[in-house]
């Protein structure tokens, strides 16, 4: 009986355990799941949940924003006040962002957003100067491609050239337009003589 | 160990949990990569709108209108729902209002999206070209192949689109959509057509209405009037209506006043007063409007005008029309004028008035018409002048509406030109008014003639004034004719007065111009200078016949005496009567202590056998000596301290051509205190010649020198002539 009774504890035992387990490993699972629940609710804002019957109304247009554009907040400062036109105080912006960032990934963008500025004020020199800054903290094939855009509108080929193939191979593979960008991007080099 | 294990473990399925379900939790409820309209998971793209290649937009860069945005849109909508432009234009129609996932887009989505296009670009909230970066971007679910086929079971041709994070920052031409906050709203790539960056609604368009009203003070008024024009907006909401702009025009189209840009609220608001005064000479009916135009009318821009408020200027006249003559009387062959003017006073001009001038001829004793409310009509053959009429006559304002020169010709004295003006409408309530008949008399001016010797003014009767200084005047008429000549009263030899001669001619010549020297060659008065002036003498007694004559026996005799008689001198008492034939020879003197009317012709014979057969009459009067009007001849010398009047028993007033209308024809001599020639004869005829002749001719015959007063030949003798000698002397 003690024998038994020894063995029977033992069992119980085991099941116990793996019960904990599993509902260990449930919790678990289920905090991952909370996480992203959160993180996404976080992203998409406390604003209203989306259905299928209908985005709730607002007055501005701001809600319901596909928010998974994942600028940093200044960038997307700087953008809006370019989007008016106001280079010079988007570049201000962009400046007293720069200063205080630690971020290399917010700096980058906070280059590119400068560049696009310069773009739209036609100052190629200094659009290509920001995106060279940018380049000294990541390579993208984006951002090679704008290089390569504003070395062109300058007139120099052979340098849009260089930019442009540096920029194929950087196109990212899971990018579902992956080929149509890795097309233009050929085209443009064979437009050049590449 | 076991505790490790189940850390690891644990740390395991956390992950997991995180990491399926990264993708689950959806935008717009979908993950990425999953499909907007069909919920179906692709890693495969195109652009949203099909592209030629890299040379070629999806979105031409020379859409720079949110007109131009919507009609190529819409374009792309039109190519149906199973293609990839229809996809395309549904997805960004719908994105862009946040609206339902209804495939493809109803009419109301359609609708709203609009609106909100065209209220961004009204309110400049939308950049057509411009660089951006971005990270997400959407791209086109077409049919799938190979690995993709895998991640869209069940569906292999989705015709959906998509959204995604690439990750990295990308940087492109893109039309831009702000929100009214100033933030991003919506960006869509020049080159694909995708939404990409921030994807977001745009600012909903307010729904508001604008309508505009004018009112006006007063809708009929009168020259010099001020009325008011009040223009409101009236916003039916229920938004506010911003940049709200508005100019007031008036009837022309001449801008008033403007104001904006505002924000009107759902309300009615007086957007602009202003007074304005009728101005003067505004014709009935002519209308002062104005009217209010606005932008926006709408949430979709627009423009609205209200609808006129007029003010309609009314007639209130009442017109008074009137014919002027030059004169009230005029002679045969005169020119004569009639004006013929129109009064309004007010307080509007005239409508339309037509004018008609009436003329008539009528005979003596007419009375002219007054005003009257009624037509009138002309005398067959009346050719009436022309006329401004019609017209409209302004208010306060007298207009001559016609001038008309008459040639009086050979219409009979006493006869009247009468002219009328009758207006037609006469006043607002129209109608006919005829003016009062202006008429003109056609008058004569009868003449005197004396022949034979001179004629004095001036003096008198010592009895009755013993200086014998009166300021004597003589005074008659005179006309010019149309062949040049002048009729008028005249002496064939000099006129003497110590006062005034005034058309009275001398030396056989009527005068009418004093300035001339014709008519006035032996006119001496001593009243002027101008010619042969102060040459009558200072003062001048007339013989004193009654003194001569006062001794002579009184006797009784019939107050009717009848000269044909025998001679003899009588002094009588009281008043008589004198007519009759005298005899030859027969030497008569009457004083008569009373008035002496001769009512019948007076004659002498006029056949003589010798001097001693010549007759002689002197009749002294100390009254009048009264003519009456049958009698045509006198002979003798008729002297009377009174007056001598040719026409006693003329009627009282103006005389007409039917009174006194008998020349008299004296011959012999009148002295008298005064004369008064009433006599109407002559002056008047078919020709200028006729029109000339004399109504009263004094003779200085020649039995009056061969005769004188006292039939005697020494110096004391009273003479009938009465001389003084004027340079050079004869």
């Amino acid at each position: 009986m003690p024998k038994t009774s020894k063995t029977s504890r033992g069992k119980k035992k085991q099941i116990i355990t793996i019960v904990v387990v599993v509902l260990l490993l449930a919790l678990a699972a289920g905090a991952g799941v909370l996480l992203q629940w959160l993180q996404h609710r976080s992203t998409n804002g406390s604003k209203g949940t989306v259905t299928t019957s209908g985005i709730p109304g607002s007055n501005d247009g701001s809600q319901n924003a596909l928010t998974q554009n994942n600028l940093p907040q200044s960038v997307k400062d700087a953008q809006g006040t370019a989007a008016q036109s106001d280079y010079d105080q988007s570049n201000k912006q962009i400046a007293a962002s720069l200063a205080t960032s630690r971020s290399n990934d917010e700096k980058f963008e906070l280059y590119i957003q400068q560049a696009v500025n310069y773009e739209n004020q036609q100052k190629w020199d200094d659009a290509l100067n920001s995106y060279k800054q940018a380049e000294s903290l990541k390579q993208t094939s984006g951002l090679y491609e704008s290089m390569g855009r504003v070395a062109e509108a300058k007139g120099d080929k052979t340098a849009a050239l260089g930019y442009y193939k540096k920029a194929v191979p950087l196109v990212p593979t899971a990018d579902p337009l992956h080929d149509f960008y890795v097309n233009q991007l050929q085209s443009k080099i064979t437009g050049l003589g590449g | 160990m076991k505790l490790a294990l189940l850390m690891v473990a644990m740390a395991a399925t956390f992950l997991v949990g995180y990491a399926k379900t990264a993708d689950a939790w959806p935008v717009y409820g979908r993950g990425q990569f999953y499909g907007y309209f069909k919920n179906i998971r692709d890693f495969w793209g195109d652009s949203v709108w099909h592209t030629n290649g890299p040379a070629e937009n999806a979105v031409p860069t020379t859409i720079t209108s949110a007109d131009q945005f919507i009609t190529f849109t819409l374009d792309k909508l039109s190519h149906g729902v199973g293609t990839q432009d229809g996809i395309g234009a549904s997805f960004i129609i719908q994105t862009m209002i946040g609206s339902a996932r209804d495939y493809p887009p109803t009419a109301a989505q359609i609708a709203d999206w609009e609106a909100r296009v065209r209220y961004a670009d009204a309110q400049g909230l939308i950049t057509w070209n411009q660089m951006v970066s971005y990270q997400l971007n959407s791209y086109y679910q077409g049919p799938c192949s190979g690995y993709n086929c895998d991640q869209k079971p069940g569906d292999a041709n989705p015709n959906d689109d998509a959204f995604y994070d690439i990750g990295t920052t990308n940087v492109a031409s893109a039309i831009v959509f702000r929100n009214s906050g100033g933030g991003v709203a919506y960006m869509i790539r020049h080159l694909c057509a995708n939404p990409i960056g921030t994807i977001s609604p745009l600012t909903p368009s307010p729904t508001y209405n604008l309508t505009g009203t004018s009112t006006v003070s007063d809708t009929t008024v009168i020259p010099g009037q001020t009325i008011t024009f009040t223009h409101r907006l009236t916003n039916s909401g229920p938004d506010n209506a911003p940049n709200v702009r508005y100019t007031v025009y008036d009837q022309s189209g001449a801008a008033k006043a403007s104001g904006g840009p505002f924000t009107l609220g759902a309300t009615t608001n007086t957007v602009n007063t202003n007074n304005f005064k009728i101005p003067a000479g505004s014709l009935p009916g002519t209308k002062f409007c104005q009217y209010v135009h606005f932008t926006p009318q709408n949430q979709l821009g627009g423009s609205g005008d209200s609808a006129q408020a007029c003010a309609t200027v009314i007639a209130d006249f009442d017109l008074t029309p009137t014919v002027t003559p030059s004169t009230g009387s005029a002679q045969q062959n005169d020119s004569i004028s009639f004006t013929y003017t129109v009064y309004n006073p007010g307080p509007t001009p005239s409508t339309l008035t037509t004018c008609k001038i009436v003329g008539n001829n009528h005979t003596s004793g007419y009375t002219p018409l007054p005003q009257q409310d009624a037509d009138r009509n002309s005398d067959p053959g009346y050719t009436p002048p022309s006329t401004i009429c019609p017209t409209n006559f302004l208010e306060g304002t007298t207009t001559t509406v016609a001038t008309e020169t008459v040639d009086v010709g050979n219409a009979a004295p006493g006869s009247r030109i009468c002219r009328s003006l009758v207006l037609n409408p006469k006043d607002q309530n129209g109608g006919f008014r005829a003016s009062a008949e202006a008429c003109v008399v056609i008058a004569k001016t009868p003449y005197v003639h004396f022949q034979g010797n001179d004629v004095w003014a001036g003096g008198g009767f010592a009895a009755v004034n013993p200086a014998c200084n009166a300021s004597s005047k003589i005074t008659t008429s005179a006309h010019a004719l149309k062949d040049g000549s002048v009729a008028g009263g005249g002496v064939e030899y000099a006129a003497y007065a110590l006062s005034k001669i005034t058309n009275f001619g001398s030396a056989g010549r009527a005068i009418i111009n004093p300035a001339a020297p014709t008519g006035k060659m032996l006119t001496f008065s001593n009243v002027t200078s101008a010619n042969l002036g102060f040459y009558g003498a200072p003062q001048h007694c007339i013989n004193d016949y009654v003194a001569t004559y006062s001794g002579t026996p009184v006797t009784g005799q019939p107050t009717t005496i009848d000269v044909n008689q025998g001679t003899g001198t009588y002094q009588i008492n009281g008043a008589h009567t004198f007519h009759g034939d005298v005899p030859n020879g027969s030497q008569q003197i009457w004083l008569v202590n009373g008035d002496v009317t001769i009512d019948g012709d007076i004659k002498y014979s006029d056949s003589y056998n010798s001097v001693g057969d010549m007759p002689s009459l002197v009749i002294i009067a100390m009254g009048n000596v009264f003519v009456k009007d049958n009698v045509k001849q006198m002979d003798g010398l008729f002297i009377t301290r009174g007056t001598f009047n040719t026409c006693s028993n003329a009627p009282s007033g103006n005389l007409s051509i039917n009174d006194c209308n008998n020349q008299l024809v004296v011959n012999g001599s009148v002295i008298a205190g005064s004369l008064t020639l009433l006599r109407t004869y002559g002056a008047d005829g078919n020709d200028d010649s006729v029109r000339k002749n004399p109504a009263e001719i004094f003779n200085f015959s020649p039995e009056m020198y061969l005769k004188s007063a006292l039939n005697g030949s020494n110096p004391s003798t009273l003479r009938t002539v009465d001389e003084k000698d004027l340079p050079p002397r004869y």
